[in-house]
């Protein structure tokens, strides 16, 4: 069973990041900054990597990103927001995938690389957990 | 190479297999560098949506009061949760006494309670979008701490995490779940998002999709065309502001009903027994420390919900 074993281990690792591959994760740094400008009450997405390059400020919930040319530009992200909800990224428009990534407030992710939402995310909704159905 | 999505959707696909007949690892696995919990005992039952709801309206009456020293304006509100265990809200109802008595509780809230699926905006984003850039900034810092003060913790799966170890938001984790914010953000992180897609993986699951046709049929017999369960909550709310505690029980009674005769709760329940059984101990130790820190501190925030009540003159 040792294959099954280890399949399941990176399953379970997988799941817990909502996408996260763990043969190819790079050593995490301590040295990544929270991103500065990201107002409050945002979840903040940006095109490169520790906050860097064009960002959106997401203060509500969006169905597609195309709307405004986020659409699959997400390198990292940072959940700014003020209550208490989780801060989701979709990876498919209008929560129609079943892959998301999720930060609790005042939480971020400098490096998206090998999560799903990684160049990926064209929506996001804010549930108290995780768990819920998607709503907007 | 394979794409990332064919992966994700393999690895998913394992988790299931898994579920069958997989013992568990006896090296240790990835979260075993971290030090982190390794307890394999029994998981500690999760909290309920109403005990949620108390330790985040806790968290928040800290924070308000936090502000408050710095001048500034923090709104704490109680949220509407129900009292019955999460997994009615994920997967649908089967308690026909309660739904037939009370509906979903919507009617009986009282309305000082902010209803989780509220569509309102949250106020403490629309005070913050009111203030100058300036004043933006020193609202993040107070809430955060400043940019440069915060860490990057190492997940399980060897990812990073960017965590607020100073201002309000870090103080009042730290008060209500102990001082150790690294394993306690580790742990709701890893937790909440495994959580999030077992659950998400039931609700896709043959099993639990057939019992949903089973339910969507009974309940058009009714007369209720909704698509889910939560669909129906949805509706229950609606109903209660349009028709009173009644209208809300006659979506409520009929969902419970329906669900009961289609096993629809019972067979969600199984099915994410069976993923939580396959995630390892690397990982049910995260999931236990979470649920053990957020019970411990479950008196701790009844406590300052009570002393808030009595500041308010409002009986709790």
């Amino acid at each position: 069973m040792r294959c099954t074993k280890t399949l399941g281990t990176i399953a379970g690792a997988l799941l817990l990041a909502g996408g996260t591959m763990l043969a190819a994760s790079p050593p995490a740094s301590a040295l990544a900054a929270a991103p500065s400008g990201c107002p409050s009450g945002a979840l903040c997405v940006y095109s490169g990597l520790n906050y860097t390059g064009s960002h959106s400020y997401l203060q509500d919930c969006n169905r597609y990103w195309s709307a405004f040319g986020r659409d699959n530009i997400s390198a990292s992200w940072f959940n700014n927001g003020t209550s208490g909800r989780w801060a989701r990224i979709w990876v498919d428009p209008n929560f129609g995938s079943a892959n998301w990534s999720a930060n609790a407030r005042g939480t971020g992710d400098p490096d998206g690389r090998d999560r799903v939402a990684y160049n990926a995310g064209s929506s996001n909704d804010w549930p108290w957990d995780p768990s819920d159905a998607a709503a907007c | 190479m394979r794409s990332r999505r064919s992966l994700v959707g393999a690895c998913l696909a394992v988790v299931i297999a898994a579920a069958a007949g997989c013992s568990t690892p006896a090296a240790p696995g990835p979260g075993a560098a971290l030090n982190g919990p390794t307890d394999t005992g029994p998981l500690p039952r999760a909290l309920t949506p109403a005990e949620d709801a108390s330790l985040l309206y806790a968290e928040d009456l800290i924070v308000h009061a936090c502000m408050a020293r710095s001048g500034l304006r923090f709104v704490a509100e109680p949220l509407a949760a129900s009292s019955r265990p999460a997994a009615e809200q994920r997967y649908g109802t089967a308690d026909v006494f309660a739904a037939r008595a009370h509906g979903y509780g919507y009617s009986e809230t009282p309305a000082r309670q902010r209803r989780a699926d509220s569509t309102s905006p949250d106020p403490n984003e629309v005070y913050q979008r009111t203030l100058s850039p300036g004043a933006q900034r020193a609202y993040e810092t107070a809430l955060y701490g400043t940019p440069g003060s915060r860490p990057q913790v190492e997940l399980p799966d060897g990812q990073g995490l960017v965590i607020a170890t100073e201002g309000c938001v870090a103080e009042a984790r730290k008060r209500l779940y102990g001082d150790d914010l690294r394993g306690y953000l580790i742990s709701q992180h890893v937790t909440a998002n495994l959580e999030g897609h077992i659950a998400q993986d039931v609700r896709n699951a043959k099993a639990y999709r057939s019992a949903l046709g089973g339910w969507r049929t009974c309940m058009a017999n009714r007369g209720f065309t909704f698509a889910t369960p939560q669909d129906a909550r949805q509706g229950g709310e609606t109903a209660a502001h349009k028709g009173g505690l009644a209208a809300e029980i006659r979506v409520a009674a009929a969902d419970a009903e329906c669900g009961r005769d289609h096993r629809l709760l019972a067979t969600a329940v199984a099915l994410e027994q069976d993923r939580f059984a396959d995630t390892g101990p690397e990982l049910t130790g995260w999931i236990k420390e979470f649920r053990s820190l957020r019970l411990a501190a479950l008196p701790k925030a009844r406590d300052l919900i009570r002393a808030e009540s009595g500041s308010r003159g409002v009986k709790g």
